[in-house]
């Protein structure tokens, strides 16, 4: 009798102390990403580790190419795919409409208000959420103080504001830096170029390449009188013939070839890091020009989303995982003073963080501006065929701002292609 | 004239074949110089004008610390890659020179027919095979396995159409005495063919050896894991970021051209040696 | 049937000896073509849905403004760099091959070096020479006067940078193929060509490149489909550009299946570009024995 009760009482106590752990067992998720984003993450995990002990994180660092291309290959092959993978907002579409990733309603719907309202549609399907939005890229011009006041033209960025307040403004203020400093206005290279900033200057005017009502836009005359104006900046020689992210082009803002920057908040952070870590304290923030008075003074470039593959197995740590680094205000903080990850999420603005100024522009609070433009960023249409568009238009705008076309011809070849290809689509104009 | 008249009759003097190689030469090398050179410059000398070929200071100690910082596993990438090269090629060697024994050596029904169908695949793009190959190489459970780099390749066409060439100019006779005297098949490709075609051998060992060395499209998606990566993988990673670190990049291209062009050297003789006979009867 | 069996029977060694092939074909090809193939009559974006269509992606592939570019593209640059290459290749094998020759090793392994390059690293490599205000390739040119060419903005330069790097790289392999062509050449044909009276350009052209023909003919295919098949050195170096001038049939192919999406209508672009390679290749094998 004695026996059977101590025997009872071990498995009694195997028992509850195999359920106890069992809550808390060790489990380890797999992060695909390119480096920057790990870094980011990085600042993290320390926090994340004391918090969440048992969840382990491995994390694969791919470039974006490869790392687009294996999500598509393990979804496809139905396992393979890791449990939290990183995707720009440009790309997320395409994985959405072939069911590669998870629903994560129940981690977007209580914030689905706080997020900047550019992010969520390209990950909305019949009201559901399948990816998580992390940072946006607010849009300003960067401006080089000293290459302004050589100019005379003012250096304070509200001044700047206000005397640059439309495009036309823009290209007064190019020709007088081009005579006064012999500089460039900006960087707009005519080949192997991605067209982002034309992307960017046609957003901050409402206009993809698609609206949300299947029309085509990107043959309209606003879009064209858009690129027409960029070809004005490169032709008369107010633009430096540098693609981004090639060395030239990092050159010429190191050695003052250019005397703005029309980028995304993120730029700072490399600006400060790498690039030009030299001309610290020359550099300033302000709102875009307009395109007409009132109209959005910002804009959008880039931006990233966490989500997770639908064949993962470890969705609960997953989610706890992005749920820390992604809505949780203190690791978001994190992540922007680490390499100017800029938030998503409106409640984090409040922080006192983002008053703080920053050395390299000049004390300036440089957060806070990009901040206050956040709810000016108009939507903008991805559809999950934004690769192939961007293909087309890069190519047909090389051509233009190389001399074979007329921006109207450009800009119809792509919206012809995208008719001719996608039916769905409509002609207007 | 008469210059030009002896030049057709006679040739050109020595020293202006000296002087064509030469030039040749020099143009050849200029990219590997400018690799050595883009290496050993800290990022901001690359940028720096006026130009220069020769670094003005070295930077290599500081490139060499940062190429580890970022793939901190590449000495063992580097050993991953000749692993995977070496087994290849081991495999590669046999498989292909018996396939190729079987075409050269021996009459058999449907042999023009079944060689046809080799040479065929060598015109097959890869790229229309990914997605399936891909799907069998995970439902065999081969992910960051070196298998998908080894096995598929083993009976390449180019190295059994190789093989078969050469094998073809023994002449029969001598393996005919020996089948006279009872020996197997197999008995004769081991002790009297493949003594004989040791050239070819090291011929196709070497471009196996290289190819594999060189291969990325595979690797790149099977071998996800830092630790398992080779080295093409290792060195092309880190360009595509947004930040393109050109002299880490030169630096790792350099460090990875070392034992390959090591394996030239080394054999450069029996690879010459080897396609005199392979090319010319094609 | 008897009769085949026995015949088996009979050979069976020799199909043993070459089962591997087969065994491997079997294991990883033959699903994967098939496959393809089936696939090429479906329209499948990535997702669970696949719809039959029949011919329609062969018939798109006509209308593919890109794709035939891209051919167009592989035409040029084949153009550009093959004659040359192959003319360099022969007299740099002539060169070499000339009994009085010194450090002959030395010309030959230097010629040949690039071949030990990988493709990535060649575009890589490559696409650091060229850059317009930093690479090596402008710095000479502006030595002898020459102002800065825009090798990789300009259309017309990229496919000159292409042809280029194609050149560096495999001028060494055929030299080598051209070398043992030449080392099967009797001497016995030079000296009665030169007892006839023949100089050394006679010798050349009536000796030495007739004997060399299907040499030639051989180097000829493989640039072919080498050229068609362009395709890691080309996205590392222009990515296709500038204006979609670089880009290669198989580049076009990887795009439209895996940056698109469009995996039905890429296998039919790849069954197509198989026999477009094939085609070409039996075709130039007919055209070299036409001219005996």
């Amino acid at each position: 009798m004695k026996r059977f009760a101590l025997v009872t009482i071990c498995m009694a106590a195997l028992l509850v102390g195999s359920l106890a752990t069992q809550a808390e067992d060790p489990v380890t998720i797999t992060y695909w990403g390119w480096e920057y984003t790990i870094n980011v993450i990085q600042a993290n995990m320390e926090a994340f580790s004391a918090a969440h002990p048992n969840i382990s994180v491995e994390f694969v660092a791919m470039t974006p190419d490869d790392l687009y291309q294996n999500v598509l290959l393990a979804h496809q092959a139905g396992e393979g795919a890791p449990d939290v993978v990183v995707l720009e907002t440009k790309n997320i579409g395409q994985y959405v409409d072939i069911g590669a990733l998870a629903d994560v309603t129940d981690l977007v719907e209580p914030y689905a208000d706080d997020f900047d309202p550019s992010k969520l549609p390209p990950m909305v399907r019949d009201g559901k959420y399948y990816g998580v939005p992390v940072d946006s890229g607010p849009v300003l011009m960067f401006y080089r103080t000293d290459l302004f006041q050589q100019a005379g033209l003012p250096t304070d960025p509200d001044e700047v504001a206000n005397a640059l307040k439309t495009w036309d403004d823009y290209y007064a203020a190019a020709i007088a830096i081009k005579e006064a400093t012999g500089a460039y206005m900006l960087a707009y290279a005519n080949f192997s170029y991605d067209q982002r900033i034309l992307e960017t200057l046609l957003q901050q005017r409402g206009i993809g390449y698609v609206d949300f009502d299947d029309k085509i836009t990107i043959n309209s005359p606003a879009a064209v009188s858009t690129l027409e104006y960029i070809g004005k900046l490169v032709s008369e020689g107010y633009a430096q013939n540098a693609p981004a992210w090639f060395d030239e082009w990092y050159a010429g803002i190191a050695n003052g070839e250019v005397a703005t920057i029309v980028s995304a908040v993120w730029m700072g952070g490399f600006l400060r890091s790498w690039i030009a870590p030299d001309l610290e304290g020359l550099w300033r923030v302000t709102d875009l020009p307009a395109w007409c008075v009132g109209g959005s003074r910002t804009s959008n470039s880039g931006g990233s989303n966490y989500a997770i593959p639908v064949q993962s197995d470890k969705m609960e740590a997953a989610k706890t995982f992005i749920e820390f680094m992604a809505l949780r205000p203190e690791s978001l903080i994190n992540k922007l003073q680490a390499m100017d990850e800029f938030p998503s999420l409106y409640s984090v603005y409040s922080d006192p963080f983002f008053d703080t100024g920053v050395a390299y522009f000049g004390g300036q609070a440089y957060y806070k501006a990009f901040a206050e433009l956040v709810p000016q960023i108009p939507a903008w249409r991805y559809t999950s065929h934004y690769a192939e568009f961007n293909g087309q238009l890069a190519s047909e705008v090389e051509a233009y701002l190389q001399g074979a076309k007329t921006a109207q011809e450009a800009l119809d070849a792509v919206a012809t292609y995208i008719n001719t290809n996608y039916p769905e689509f409509v002609l207007q104009y | 004239m008469g210059n030009l008249a002896r030049f057709v009759q006679r040739g050109a003097p020595r020293w202006v074949t000296y002087l064509v190689l030469s030039v040749i030469c020099i143009a050849i090398l200029i990219p590997f110089v400018w690799m050595l050179s883009g290496g050993l410059k800290s990022r901001a000398e690359i940028f720096r004008l006026p130009l220069s070929i020769v670094p003005r200071e070295s930077n290599l100690a500081e490139n060499w610390q940062n190429l580890l910082q970022k793939r901190p596993y590449f000495l063992r990438n580097l050993g991953n890659s000749a692993l995977v090269a070496g087994a290849y090629t081991l495999g590669v060697l046999f498989f292909c020179s018996l396939i190729g024994y079987g075409f050269a050596k021996h009459e058999f029904p449907g042999r023009g027919l079944l060689f046809g169908v080799v040479l065929a695949t060598m015109m097959v793009p890869s790229q229309a095979t990914i997605i399936p190959l891909y799907l069998i190489f995970r439902k065999i459970g081969w992910m960051n396995t070196y298998w998908p780099l080894i096995i598929p390749g083993l009976a390449q066409a180019f190295g059994i159409f190789f093989m078969r060439q050469y094998i073809s100019t023994i002449p029969t006779d001598l393996l005919d005495s020996a089948r006279i005297d009872g020996a197997g098949e197999f008995r004769i490709y081991v002790r009297i063919v493949l003594p004989i075609i040791k050239p070819a051998l090291a011929t196709l060992g070497i471009i196996t050896f290289m190819t594999s060395w060189n291969s990325y499209f595979w690797p790149v998606i099977v071998l996800t894991q830092p630790k398992m990566q080779t080295l093409q993988v290792a060195v092309t990673n880190m360009a595509g970021a947004i930040r393109v670190p050109f002299e880490l990049i030169m630096l790792a291209c350099t460090i990875s051209l070392v034992i390959p062009i090591i394996i030239f050297l080394l054999f450069q003789r029996y690879f010459i040696q080897g396609l005199t006979v392979g090319s010319v009867k094609g | 049937m008897k009769a085949l069996i026995a015949a088996i029977k009979r050979h069976r060694t020799a199909y043993l000896f070459i089962s591997p092939f087969f065994v491997l074909f079997g294991a990883f090809m033959v699903y994967p073509l098939v496959s393809s193939l089936v696939l090429s009559f479906y329209s499948w974006g990535g997702g669970s849905v696949r719809t039959f269509v029949g011919f329609a992606n062969y018939g798109k592939l006509f209308r593919d403004a890109i794709f035939l570019k891209s051919l167009a593209n592989a035409g040029v640059l084949y153009l550009l760099y093959v004659p040359l290459m192959m003319f360099l290749a022969i007299v740099l094998a002539v060169l070499v091959n000339s009994a009085w020759l010194k450090l002959r090793s030395a010309f030959r392994t230097v010629i040949y070096i690039p071949n030990v390059v990988s493709l990535v690293v060649l575009g890589l490599l490559f696409s650091f020479v060229m850059n317009r205000s930093y690479g090596v390739l402008n710095m000479l040119l502006s030595y002898v006067g020459i102002g800065k060419v825009s090798w990789l903005g300009d259309p017309l330069a990229a496919k000159f940078s292409v042809a280029i790097m194609m050149i560096w790289r495999w001028l060494g392999v055929n030299m080598i193929y051209m070398l043992a062509g030449l080392q099967a050449i009797p001497s016995e044909l030079y000296e009665a060509a030169s007892v006839d009276g023949a100089g050394v350009l006679g010798r050349f052209f009536r000796i030495t490149i007739p004997m060399l023909k299907p040499v030639i003919v051989f180097a000829l295919i493989l640039s072919t489909i080498g050229t068609i098949g362009m395709f890691a050195e080309v996205q590392q170096l222009t990515d296709g550009g500038p204006m979609n001038s670089t880009v290669t049939p198989v580049l076009h192919l990887y795009n439209t299946g895996f940056r698109y999406f469009k995996f039905g209508y890429a296998s039919s672009m790849a069954y197509a570009i198989f026999i477009i390679a094939s085609a070409l290749s039996i075709a130039q094998l007919r055209i070299a024995r036409r001219f005996g």
